[in-house]
């Protein structure tokens, strides 16, 4: 009896952890690449589409992951969202939930200009300072 | 030296303990094994942002669950045939304590979110491992060793058609796909870069050479082409950790076949580097000559700018040798670390350093040291030692014995080398046939000393 149960157990434990761990992430790669492009198209769209399509991208996001996502770019897409909608705090928790996964120079100069945008300077220039100290070579604009 | 007769008939793993014995029915879990070595060495997701490592590694994971499914459900049937897990063995104690070790390492990352997905991927790897082990004792056929090679077939094929301009699947009209990712994909095959195509191809070139030299007459016709479209496309991947860890596996595999031509060859190789280098021919002179930082710094620039990175997962693996910083975390913790080392160092690395973001060490024991401290590493050395040594214990004389050694012993020498300087175990596709193989000598191992007892 013993053994039936842990055989059924170990079927059924299989067969459940397919969604969560398979056809989840498989459906936010092929999602993930769909809303990078459309938020390029929303970054080069007039001022009146911006934000729908923008809006749009948000919703899309949240259906293909999870808020807690271990993946990074999908916080670093959404944050590139929240921050064409002008949620700039969003923005910003996005972006540090980011760096908390994976600490990367581009995100540390995308936050620095959001930090920017929301006009806290002081905190803009460390985000800045942190970009060009992993490399000498990033665009000066960070150092400045 | 007269070596051992192999390739003859009646010389099959296990056939010396069951005369004439019929093949049994493959079970559906080998199935699986053999359908997912096929699947996650080829699978690519056009449609998906990472287009060929991640969806390869989302296929190694459907793959493991479904083979614990089906056992779960065979195990409840009491329809089992075969031992998946025999403790008594210590390939089988290593990959529990590697299990055990992840875990472990996991529970005190610097995130554990990431570093749990990484401990599913190790859970999968072992999944297959113990599936193939039982694959190898039921069918026991030396054929199952030389699976690998018909994916590679593929990859080397498509590969080659790629670089001579014959047909690109990958080619794309579309005007947003930047230079940098068209170049990319016309030389990936099914498998990334070209670095990934040649990493991949050690493995399987060194399976055609087995199977060339130690199969059957069809075999080694079979092993003869596959090796010479095999070494053709790893040679074009020009890959150079690739190259060298072929040469270097099939020094070895000729030094356990004929020790006496085996030593020739690796003093020839030592005499011809020595003649390089005071001729003044090889670029190695320059750098011995030259001053120390120029000399570290040419190093670097012959590393493709990996110095930092090898730097920085030491500095990570030193900051906490006892547990590392968790089971996927070098990308996560690679900025800080690369910072200090730039601190340090920056007159020594190149300027490709600088301009990286290194999501992987490129190598591997430095990359396991960094994410799971020092037991993590020995216990990295003690499965390649495991592997190395499988076959030592049967009689020389056997040819069954022999052929397990030259596969044992070229395939540890593959990996290690090319852990060197490149990520076998980051990569689905090149590391499910590692541990396939793994499964499938250690199998027959299993199998050769029962016979021997």
């Amino acid at each position: 009896m013993k053994r039936q149960i842990l055989g059924v157990l170990l079927f059924l434990g299989s067969l459940a952890a397919i969604h969560p761990l398979v056809i989840t992430p498989y459906r936010l790669n092929v999602q993930k690449k769909f809303i990078q492009d459309r938020t390029l198209l929303a970054i080069s769209s007039g001022e009146y589409q911006r934000p729908l399509i923008a809006r749009q991208n948000i919703t899309l996001l949240s259906r293909a992951a999870p808020s807690f996502s271990a993946d990074s770019e999908v916080h670093v897409i959404r944050a590139a969202n929240f921050r064409l909608l002008g949620r700039t705090e969003d923005a910003i928790s996005e972006y540090r939930l980011a760096l908390r996964l994976e600490k990367r120079p581009e995100i540390y100069y995308q936050l620095g200009r959001t930090y920017q945008d929301f006009g806290a300077h002081k905190e803009a220039e460390a985000a800045f300072r942190r970009a060009a100290a992993f490399s000498p070579l990033f665009p000066l604009e960070t150092a400045n | 030296m007269a070596g051992p007769v192999i390739g003859e008939a009646g010389d099959e793993i296990g056939a010396g303990a069951h005369p004439g014995h019929r093949i049994p029915p493959l079970p559906l879990t080998g199935l699986l094994v053999i359908i997912g070595l096929f699947a996650v060495t080829t699978f690519i997701s056009p449609s998906g942002q990472d287009t060929f490592r991640y969806p390869k590694l989302l296929l190694l994971r459907l793959d493991a669950l479904l083979i614990v499914a089906l056992a779960g459900f065979e195990y409840a049937r009491g329809r089992c045939r075969e031992r998946w897990f025999m403790p008594q063995l210590p390939s089988h104690q290593l990959v529990v304590a590697i299990l055990i070790w992840t875990f472990l390492t996991t529970l005190f990352s610097t995130n554990l979110l990431v570093s749990a997905y990484s401990l599913f991927t190790v859970v999968c790897y072992s999944v297959f491992f113990f599936a193939s082990f039982a694959l190898a004792r039921s069918v026991r056929k030396p054929a199952l060793l030389y699976l690998p090679l018909l994916p590679a077939i593929v990859n080397a094929g498509l590969f080659l058609m790629q670089v001579k301009g014959i047909w690109n699947p990958f080619a794309t009209a579309d005007v947003n796909v930047t230079e940098e990712i068209r170049a990319l994909l016309a030389k990936s095959a099914l498998l990334g870069n070209t670095n990934d195509v040649g990493g991949f191809l050690v493995l399987p070139a060194m399976l055609a050479l087995h199977a060339a030299i130690t199969g059957g007459f069809l075999t080694r016709i079979f092993g003869g082409i596959s090796l010479c479209v095999i070494t053709a496309a790893l040679v074009s991947s020009e890959s150079n950790t690739a190259i060298i860890a072929l040469c270097a596996a099939t020094l070895a595999f000729i030094l356990i076949l004929r020790r006496r031509v085996g030593i020739a060859l690796i003093a020839a190789v030592l005499v011809l580097a020595a003649a390089l280098i005071f001729s003044g021919r090889a670029d190695i002179t320059t750098t011995l000559t030259a001053g120390v930082p120029a000399t570290v710094r040419d190093i670097d620039t012959r590393l493709s700018g990996r110095l930092v990175a090898f730097l920085s997962a030491a500095r990570m693996g030193l900051n906490n040798p006892l547990l590392g910083a968790g089971p996927g975390r070098f990308a996560g913790e690679y900025f800080d670390q690369q910072i200090e080392v730039q601190k340090g160092a920056r007159e020594y690395l190149d300027e490709l350093s600088l301009r990286s973001n290194y999501a992987e060490t490129h190598n591997d024991f430095l990359q396991v040291f960094a994410e799971t401290g020092l037991a993590g590493l020995l216990l990295m050395l003690a499965a390649l030692r495991v592997l190395f040594i499988a076959g030592r214990s049967i009689p020389q004389q056997r040819p069954t014995s022999l052929r397990l050694r030259l596969a044992a012993v070229s395939t540890v020498t593959a990996l290690a080398v090319l852990s060197m300087a490149h990520f076998p175990l980051q990569l689905a596709a090149t590391m499910i046939t590692y541990v396939y193989v793994a499964g499938i000598i250690l199998g027959d191992e299993s199998l050769l000393a029962e016979d021997k007892s």
